[in-house]
């Protein structure tokens, strides 16, 4: 598995990687130290993970892991930052503190799911199960595609809908549609995306259009220019 | 139940049971010298109620002149002569009650002087034990009070300090330090031995802070750069120190780990946020009665007063300290200059 590693210290860098060492699964492909040159390298290099410090100058940790879509398994390496560790609402992230600890570092790593296939997660199409990485003010979500039952457009926002979760975070719907695999999310109205996997009923509308009446019970309205995509697809 | 009542409550418990307890006492000694007889008793409910009437006088006496409040002295010197008073009182009331009510008893107002002064006495020695009982409860009340006030000023001490430790000793720091030296083992063993003397060395005075008004600019500046030399290796070129200190400053005394804290607010706040690093800038010059030290940074002061921001809380302790200590004498400033944040304190001189 290939990883890159992300850290503003020269030094925090090569401890990391001579504790990497004997880890034979794991390929250090790449260090760097901020997260400009972070986010080349993830596109450059497509790591299967990220061994990431949170506190960096410029743009931190989980700034860079906003712009990456999608959110590559990352391991946060940190000093002393419980306040930031605590963002996150859901388990799905590891983390080890410096000074690394050869046991905890294993214990994370093995967390790490195996990649079976050769191909990495990194593509430009962003595929049900890949993971996103959200942020709303305080709150840090790693959230896996499928469990998303629908996106909302709110002004320069979006809303998600997971899990019972809401966050709304700064993206564009537009965007966001082009990445997401068409198979399985459909653009609804300008201010919808849904989830087709989670669609439970469908009824006729007013104007031509539709209503979708999804499984987690929240209702979403198909415009009429998208009914007929909508028909066309579901009876593909 | 509130507390008053819960002091009522005690008081007439201790007062009818105290009474009682004497009537008891009575009782029984002339029960076992065989000189008990019906008639005692009746006499017996006159004393047990006189005694109550008249320590129930005194008491209010005693909160009246508000004895509580003096010396042991005092309060002998007026519980005996109330004592006496009291007892000269309680037996005539007695003697009138007795020779009124009870014709068929021997009169008392009739008996001889020196059985008079007997009566008094036995009535006074009852008043000055009662006034040691009361006094002896308020003194423990007021003592045990007195423990518990002293206990919360001990633990919120304590507490402070503890806090001022926990500010001092920036884990984030500490734990970056470590990791640093960790992989300076390999690379260089000679650096990372003497880094591990420089954490120490912070790590020691950061301990001795709080029993130390103040130390020697000298020794002060040992701990910063001990401190700034751990942050090199962290930071490496990306720390830049510079250092003007007057000798003429080195035995003046400042107050411990303030400078250091001043240092490390420049190197979180200041080279931690630029991806290109920058200079910390240390100075200490001796001006008129007065010593300032000025530590400038590269990088912008962002909003002096943000809420929540470790910044504000570093800056506000420095302040309460230098103002606990020197009052209106000493001051700090902060500021945005030629790209440098600077921070500028004056303390003023107290030599050695």
């Amino acid at each position: 598995m290939k990883a890159l590693i992300v850290d503003d210290e020269r030094l925090a860098r090569k401890e990391l990687m001579s504790l990497l060492a004997k880890h034979h699964e794991v390929e250090v492909v790449g260090e760097a130290a901020n997260a400009d040159e972070a986010e080349k390298l993830v596109h450059e290099l497509r790591p299967d993970l990220l061994f990431l410090d949170v506190n960096m100058p410029g743009r931190d940790g989980f700034q860079l892991l906003e712009a990456l879509d999608p959110a590559p398994h990352v391991i946060f390496v940190t000093a002393y930052d419980e306040h930031a560790l605590h963002a996150f609402k859901v388990n799905a992230l590891d983390y080890v503190m410096k000074p690394v600890e050869p046991a905890r570092l294993e214990a994370a790593l093995n967390k790490v799911p195996r990649i079976t296939e050769a191909g990495t997660p990194q593509r430009d199409m962003l595929h049900a199960d890949d993971q996103i990485f959200l942020r709303d003010g305080e709150k840090c979500w790693f959230c896996t595609l499928k469990d998303v039952r629908y996106f909302q457009s709110e002004g320069n926002y979006i809303r998600v809908y997971f899990n019972d979760q809401k966050p709304m975070v700064l993206r564009s719907l537009n965007t966001l549609e082009k990445r997401l695999d068409p198979l399985v999310f459909f653009r609804t109205s300008r201010k919808h995306i849904i989830n087709l996997q989670w669609v439970e009923k469908i009824e006729p509308w007013f104007n031509g259009g539709l209503m979708v009446k999804l499984k987690g019970g929240e209702s979403v309205e198909v415009s009429r220019r998208q009914s007929a995509r909508f028909k066309e697809l579901l009876s593909l | 139940m509130t507390g008053k009542q819960r002091k009522q409550l005690v008081y007439w418990s201790a007062q009818l049971g105290g009474w009682g307890l004497w009537v008891a006492v009575v009782i029984m000694f002339n029960y076992l010298n065989g000189t008990f007889k019906a008639e005692l008793v009746r006499t017996l409910i006159v004393i047990y109620l006189l005694g109550i009437a008249m320590s129930h006088l005194l008491r209010w006496y005693i909160a009246q002149r508000k004895w509580l409040d003096m010396t042991l002295g005092q309060v002998l010197l007026r519980l005996l002569i109330s004592s006496a008073i009291l007892g000269g009182l309680s037996f005539s009331l007695h003697a009138f009650i007795n020779d009124v009510l009870f014709s068929d008893l021997q009169p008392m107002l009739s008996i001889p002087g020196r059985d008079v002064f007997t009566l008094v006495q036995n009535w006074s020695v009852l008043y000055v034990l009662w006034g040691f009982g009361y006094f002896a409860y308020h003194w423990f009340v007021a003592h045990r009070r007195e423990e518990v006030r002293n206990l919360r000023l001990e633990s919120a001490m304590r507490e402070s300090e503890l806090s001022m430790l926990r500010n001092q000793m920036n884990p984030h720091f500490i734990f970056n330090a470590m990791n640093s030296i960790r992989a300076l083992i390999d690379e260089d063993p000679a650096t990372a031995k003497k880094a591990i003397t420089q954490l120490s060395g912070i790590l020691r005075s950061s301990l001795l802070t709080g029993r130390k008004k103040s130390v020697p600019l000298s020794e002060e500046l040992a701990v910063v750069r001990d401190y700034l030399a751990l942050e090199r290796i962290r930071f490496e070129e990306r720390l830049n120190v510079e250092w003007n200190i007057d000798p003429a400053t080195e035995q003046l005394n400042v107050p411990p780990m303030m400078l250091q804290t001043l240092a490390e607010n420049a190197v979180k706040h200041g080279i931690a946020k630029l991806t290109k690093g920058g200079t910390v800038r240390i100075s200490a010059e001796r001006g008129v009665g007065i010593v300032l030290l000025t530590v400038a940074n590269s990088g912008v002061l962002d909003h002096p007063v943000h809420n929540g921001n470790s910044t504000g809380i570093g800056l506000r302790n420095t302040r309460k300290r230098l103002q606990l200590l020197y009052g209106d004498q000493a001051e700090l400033t902060i500021m945005n200059s030629n790209g440098m944040v600077t921070t500028h304190v004056s303390i003023p001189l107290n030599e050695m």
